[in-house]
């Protein structure tokens, strides 16, 4: 190749180089700019601060106010994020971090390696602080190796500590400059973040709202405020969208979509990450029986209320876990609607069928507490509800008021309960909710007077710490399958079926990003 | 004239002059009487109804979900397959039963504290019942049978106690305002200077001759009694699912609006007419019992 062909090609390569770094500069300059986006939220708000937050609605809104160090992507792969790359050490106890250096909080502090160690250390001293403490309670220090270098040392072997703990959103940075200030009682209140956009203002059962991060270090969003409207009313969603003045809802009345398709609004669908559930206190009351719980999980037709009310949009689950994710493993058995063999084992047990189709058991009828939190999940009890009713059990049936479910819940006011939980992955779920210590723990099982529970208790907690340090995968499902089957032979909870997300945007909406049951409005932008 | 004799003699004529002046008014009202009537006939509807209509309002077919009105189910069949019209049927007994028995409640326990207060007007027992009844007033109504309902927790039973303690305030004023005036008249201070008994000088004279203002109020809290159950329904913190109730079928049409918005039309049909119903009655008794309007009728 002589000099003027190597010097054309040259040119050719760079002309080329040029024209699509032009265009691509084009194409994010052609995007329109500025407008308010508002989007109906199912649920008020009662809490943006992150390290104190339980739920997703709550993460949906306010984690475009912050950045994680990690982020999983759509297939759940941790990428770079706040930090450029890192380092686990050869026996997985030390993760070395190399945070960015050109990203500061919205009140101007630096963010750098010393405020990731105060963030962290923020969720480790605040006991109110990471209602999943177990997540962080494997960590031994963390250490300032230099400006953008920080060193976390675990003390106990946590083999998806990158995934549950640096990827959560319990540990994405606030400005140490808020630190000192905040707590549970400041959960409303506003804080500088790292992320795309800033607190503008928050109204207790009303709104939330952001604006654009200008200086935001991935490049400033193109629309200048974002409003979250708390609409726990469903139908006004889909009033709300017809009539345009919402422009995205993330929660949808089933039946509505066929509407709302025929309208020209867009319809996505994010994969499940959740489970809804029929948990069953094991602890007290009726559902302390092990017949009982069994022949409630034979008596529900999952299949029918998936086909029927949810139009077809879930997927039965087989053990809590939806299939394809790193955790299914087919080896633990499921169970079948089989109303008949519910009757069979209610009446070996001795629960006889009344004249009233009520069955008793030495003058006491089978009737056991049914408490739901309001909305959907209340509708679907009413489905459970009739179908226990057609074997016998008679529940009381009962819907809390709002706020006072997630506590009722947790202290064990219940023996049937109808609800979800929003991840399937290792921390949120098996390391969450199924253990028997854990702070939303689905079952009360700590609390069994049964010595045979108690035992099954201790076999879990066994299981979930082998599989905690299990780093190979494979054999970490499988671990984990023992303690799936441990929650279908004692009936320990009825998982029901996983459900995809749905939502709603109007077709000026752009741009926006849906993955991992949350909205990303980084980079969305309003074209009417 | 002796004193065994004249308040039932009394009482009897009492009662046949507000007979005749109630039904002059509903003869002379056509709303009223067309109400009246729509009235006996949503008795016999709920207590015949489901008799007739016998289908089970909780059997649920979730295949037939949602499906309009047709010959097999004349109402449709609401979110859960179950058939709307058996539904309203036995509605209707359960929210007729929980305003009857909750305006019953309150007529009661107001009528009692109301006389109480009224004949020892003045007395620490009045003060104090007054200014219960104060606070009570302090409360929106309809507030004031949630905050009830909530803390007693969802229940038929429960229900109808919110309802009724939502009436005793306005009751109990009413009739105490009656008795501090009858309390004053000839009748009573002859039955107190025979010696007549607190209890009988209540029950047998006060009584009977503020029934006018009560039987007015009672059927007027009727309307109020089925409208506010209705309500605490549709909130959620009434009587309890499956029970088919009004309000809360209501409720749950909202959220098939759109698909099926004639889930809404009929509960929201039943419980506006049959409230409307009792007021048309409940404003031909007020007539028949005002002297005001006898003085506007004859002049």
């Amino acid at each position: 190749m002589n000099r003027s062909t190597l010097a054309r090609i040259t040119l050719a390569a760079l002309t080329a180089l040029a024209l699509t770094v032009s265009g691509t500069v084009a194409a994010q300059q052609d995007v329109p700019q500025g407008g308010t986006l508002t989007v109906a939220w199912p649920e008020a708000v009662n809490n943006i601060d992150l390290a104190y937050i339980a739920g997703w609605v709550a993460f949906g809104a306010a984690h475009h106010l912050t950045d994680p160090l990690i982020q999983l992507d759509a297939e759940g792969q941790p990428q770079p994020w706040l930090a450029e790359s890192w380092e686990v050490s050869d026996d997985a106890m030390v993760y070395t971090l190399f945070l960015r250096d050109d990203v500061t909080f919205h009140d101007g502090a630096r963010f750098d390696a010393e405020a990731v160690r105060a963030n962290i250390q923020r969720t480790l001293d605040d006991p109110d602080a990471m209602q999943h403490a177990r997540f962080t309670e494997t960590i031994g220090s963390v250490d300032v190796v230099d400006d953008f270098t920080v060193q976390i040392t675990l003390q106990e072997l946590d083999a998806s500590f990158l995934f549950d703990v640096l990827a959560h959103w319990q540990v994405r940075p606030i400005s140490p400059n808020d630190i000192p200030n905040r707590s549970a009682a400041t959960m409303t209140q506003g804080y500088a973040g790292t992320g795309p956009f800033k607190f503008e203002s928050f109204v207790a059962d009303d709104s939330f709202t952001l604006v654009k991060n200008e200086d935001y270090w991935r490049g400033a969003p193109n629309i200048d405020r974002v409003v979250f409207r708390f609409l726990p009313e469903l139908s006004v969603h889909t009033v709300e969208l017809l009539a345009g003045s919402v422009d995205v809802s993330t929660s949808l009345i089933i039946d509505d979509i066929a509407l709302l398709e025929s309208r020209g609004l867009e319809i996505i669908t994010a994969p499940a990450v959740g489970v809804n559930m029929l948990t069953m206190n094991v602890a007290r009351g009726f559902t302390a029986e092990l017949a009982v719980r069994q022949a409630i999980r034979h008596a529900v037709n999952r299949q029918e209320i998936v086909d029927s009310v949810l139009s077809g949009f879930g997927e039965l689950s087989r053990a809590g876990v939806p299939e394809g994710t790193v955790l299914y493993s087919e080896h633990v058995s499921t169970v079948d609607y089989d109303p008949e063999l519910a009757g069979r084992i209610l009446d070996e047990a001795g629960w006889v069928m009344g004249a009233d189709g009520v069955r008793s058991r030495d003058g006491v009828a089978l009737r056991p507490h049914f408490l739901n939190p309001p909305g959907g999940h209340a509708a679907n009890a009413e489905i459970v509800q009739e179908q226990l009713r057609l074997v016998g059990i008679d529940t009381r049936f009962e819907v809390a008021e709002g706020g006072t479910y997630g506590p009722r819940w947790r202290e064990g006011d219940y023996e049937l309960s109808m609800t979800a939980q929003g991840g399937t992955n290792w921390g949120s779920f098996i390391g969450g909710s199924v253990h028997p210590d854990d702070f939303w723990t689905v079952n009360q099982i700590r609390f069994s007077e049964d010595p045979e529970l108690l035992a099954v208790a201790d076999e879990l907690r066994e299981i979930i710490g082998e599989a905690r340090s299990t780093v190979d995968l494979d054999e970490r499902r499988e671990t984990w399958a023992r303690g799936q089957q441990l929650f279908q032979d004692y009936a320990l909870a009825y998982w029901l079926w996983h459900a995809p997300t749905v939502t709603a945007l109007q077709p000026w909406v752009q741009g926006y990003d849906f993955y991992n049951r949350t909205l990303f409005l980084h980079d969305a932008y309003i074209d009417r | 004239m002796s004193e065994s004799v004249s308040p039932a003699t009394g009482g009897d004529a009492l009662r046949q002059s507000l007979q005749y002046r109630f039904w002059r008014e509903i003869r002379g009202n056509r709303m009223a009487f067309a109400s009246a009537i729509y009235l006996v006939l949503i008795v016999l509807v709920a207590i015949f109804g489901p008799i007739v209509y016998d289908v089970d309002p909780r059997l649920q077919t979730l295949a037939n979900r949602l499906q309009p009105p047709s010959w097999e189910h004349p109402f449709g069949t609401d979110q859960f397959g179950r058939d709307v019209l058996s539904r309203i049927l036995h509605g209707a007994r359960i929210s007729l039963f929980v305003g009857f028995a909750g305006a019953v409640g309150g007529v009661v326990f107001g009528t009692i504290i109301g006389l109480a207060t009224g004949f020892w007007a003045g007395s620490w027992f009045d003060h104090l019942a007054m200014r219960i009844v104060d606070v009570m007033y302090a409360f929106p109504g309809i507030l004031l049978a949630i905050l009830i309902a909530a803390v007693l927790g969802p229940s038929l039973f429960n229900v109808i106690v919110a309802l009724s303690i939502w009436g005793i305030p306005t009751l109990s004023r009413i009739v105490r305002g009656v008795v501090l005036s009858l309390r004053e008249q000839e009748f009573i201070i002859a039955s107190h200077s025979i010696g007549a008994g607190s209890a009988r000088i209540m029950f047998r004279h006060l009584v009977v001759n503020a029934v006018g203002p009560i039987i007015v109020y009672a059927t007027l809290s009727v309307a109020g009694s089925i409208l506010t159950a209705a309500g605490l329904g549709f909130l959620g913190i009434g009587v309890p699912p499956p029970t088919p109730e009004w309000g809360a079928m209501l409720s749950d049409a909202r959220n098939a609006i759109f698909r099926a918005p004639y889930l809404s039309y009929f509960p929201g049909a039943a419980i506006f007419l049959t409230v409307l119903a009792v007021n048309f009655v409940g404003d031909a008794l007020r007539d028949a019992f005002d002297p005001r309007s006898e003085v506007r009728r004859m002049t």
